[in-house]
Formats: C-alpha cells, sequence, structure tokens
C-alpha cells in the first residue's frame, strides 16, 4: 500500500527537501502547496493519509488551515513543521489537531519515523 | 506597519542586559538538510550604524511579534563570480530558508535561555517594504551579525540586522 502525503510550505526548497526525503516507493507525495488555499484544493480532489504543514504561511496560517483539515477531512493526519519551536507554538500544533510538530531543519530520519509512526497509528485504529 | 513608522512608535528602553541576551541566543553552526551550512562570521553586536542594501545584494525582511518587536533585514551578497541566472533560483530559494531557520532557532534559543516570546513572520522580498524600512532604520535599536552560507563548495556572506522599536 502507497500512503499518499501532501506537503504545505511556501518556501520553495523547503516542499522539494521534504518531497526529496520521502523517496521510499511505500510514500506517495500526491502534491505540493505553497499556501493553505492551494492545499485545500488538492485535497478536495485526492485524500492525503498525511499533511505536512509549515505553520509560518502568508494570509492563513498553518495552524488555521490544521484546524481546518481536522474538521472536514476527518481521516488525514497533520505533521507540523516550523524553524520556530517555542513551547507555545507546539502547543497550539497539536491543540489545532496535529499528530506530531518538527522543528526544522529534521532529518530525513526524524520525517519518516514521524510518519510511520503516525501510519501505525491509523492501522492500530 | 508604516503608520508605527511615521509616528515613530519606540517602546520603553530595552533591558540592560538584552545585549548579552540576544548574543547568547546565536546558533554558531547550522547544517541546513545537508545542502547548505551556516556559519557564524561575525557575532552580533549593538550598533548604530546601519548600512542600506547594495547593488549586489539580495534583501529580505521578516515582522517581529511578540516581547521584541520591529523588523528583520537580511542581506546577502550575491556574489557574480559565484550566482548566475542558472543558480540563482536555487541560491534564493536556499537563502531564504537558511535565514527563516537561523532565525527561528535563535528565537526559540532566546525563549529557552531567557523567557522571552518572540516570533517571525514569513519571509518578505517585497522591496518598497524593505526601502521604507530602511528609510526609517534610525528610529530603532539595531543589532547586526554576519554568517557564511556555505554550499556546493562556495561561501556567500549574509548579514542580519535587528531592527527593534
Amino acid at each position: 500500500m502507497q500512503y499518499r502525503i501532501l506537503i504545505v510550505d511556501d518556501s520553495d526548497f523547503s516542499r522539494s527537501t521534504i518531497a526529496n526525503m520521502l523517496t521510499d516507493e511505500k510514500y506517495n507525495v500526491i502534491g505540493e502547496a505553497a499556501s493553505a488555499k492551494e492545499a485545500i484544493n488538492i485535497l478536495r480532489d485526492r485524500k492525503a493519509h498525511v499533511v505536512i504543514i509549515d505553520i509560518v504561511m502568508p494570509e492563513v496560517s498553518g495552524i488555521e488551515l490544521a484546524e481546518y483539515i481536522t474538521e472536514n477531512f476527518q481521516n488525514t493526519s497533520i505533521i507540523m513543521i516550523s524553524s520556530l519551536a517555542q513551547e507555545s507554538i507546539v502547543i497550539d500544533s497539536i491543540s489545532s489537531g496535529a499528530s506530531d510538530f518538527l522543528q526544522k531543519p529534521f532529518s530525513k530520519e526524524d520525517l519518516i519515523t514521524s510518519i510511520d509512526k503516525i501510519l501505525a497509528d491509523i492501522q492500530e485504529e | 506597519m508604516l503608520e508605527s513608522l511615521k509616528r515613530n512608535e519606540i517602546n520603553a528602553p530595552l533591558m540592560g542586559d538584552l545585549d548579552s541576551q540576544l548574543a547568547a541566543a546565536v546558533e554558531k553552526e547550522m547544517n541546513i538538510y545537508n545542502q547548505a551550512f551556516l556559519i557564524e562570521h561575525t557575532p552580533l553586536i549593538h550598533t548604530e550604524v546601519f548600512h542600506k542594501k547594495t547593488s549586489q545584494e539580495v534583501p529580505l525582511s521578516f515582522e517581529l511579534e511578540g516581547e521584541l518587536n520591529g523588523f528583520i533585514l537580511c542581506y546577502l551578497e550575491a556574489d557574480p563570480e559565484i550566482i548566475n541566472n542558472k543558480n540563482y533560483p536555487f541560491f534564493q530559494s536556499l537563502y531564504i530558508e537558511s535565514m527563516n531557520i537561523a532565525l527561528g532557532q535563535f528565537f526559540t534559543n532566546l525563549e529557552k535561555n531567557s523567557s522571552l516570546l518572540t516570533t517571525i513572520s514569513h519571509p518578505d522580498i517585497n522591496m518598497k517594504k524593505i526601502e521604507m524600512i530602511e528609510k526609517f532604520e534610525n528610529k530603532f535599536r539595531k543589532y547586526t551579525w554576519n554568517y557564511k552560507l556555505v554550499s556546493q563548495m562556495r561561501e556567500l556572506n549574509c548579514r542580519i540586522i535587528f531592527l527593534l522599536k
């Protein structure tokens, strides 16, 4: 089974770096979005198991997007990412419905561990 | 933002030990996803001197919110012997994300060490906004430090300027 993943980040560099970490055949990056609006449009067309969301983005923040996804796409899990990792930001991320938080720059191993843990939890349910 | 600049809003004097708290929050070296390194070149200092963007520099701004307010200006020296039309998009996007990561780590460290909670906006390359911030630089308390951005066996200078209200 391939797991569908969506990457949401306003940074081109960050999106391509994350996509390059997910080359294993069990992951299928279904899209890369530079904004919350683009992300929602992609999710309406294609379901994702996991959405990786940058917190600080122009217009709609990653936290607001995570809240929207949690309410409207109930079988989609979220990993929040940010260069800022103050306690309040991590708490806001988890409160918005995210399953995990990774501080940038993270390693490929950290990202895959986070995704696989979420997918294992989904399978257990 | 502009109204605030025009009104010359500056908060009460900053804490006496702020300079050392800021200096302690700087990461000396950062690995940017194994594609680049940021290496501190000159340490963070309080300064009265402000150099506007030169013709060779690529500027970037962030807004600060929280216990520290103001702006951050970053300038990448786009050395023409290194950066050309072909590799410019790569270096520009690497530079923007590297500054985002360096500043995110800086304010994360600052909160851990000094309990000062400050967040940064998304990076902004709007030249009119950057020129306006530069125009009013004398209204702010200024701090500066430099990194070398090392990627593909090449070094580029990055200077960072904090403009605090």
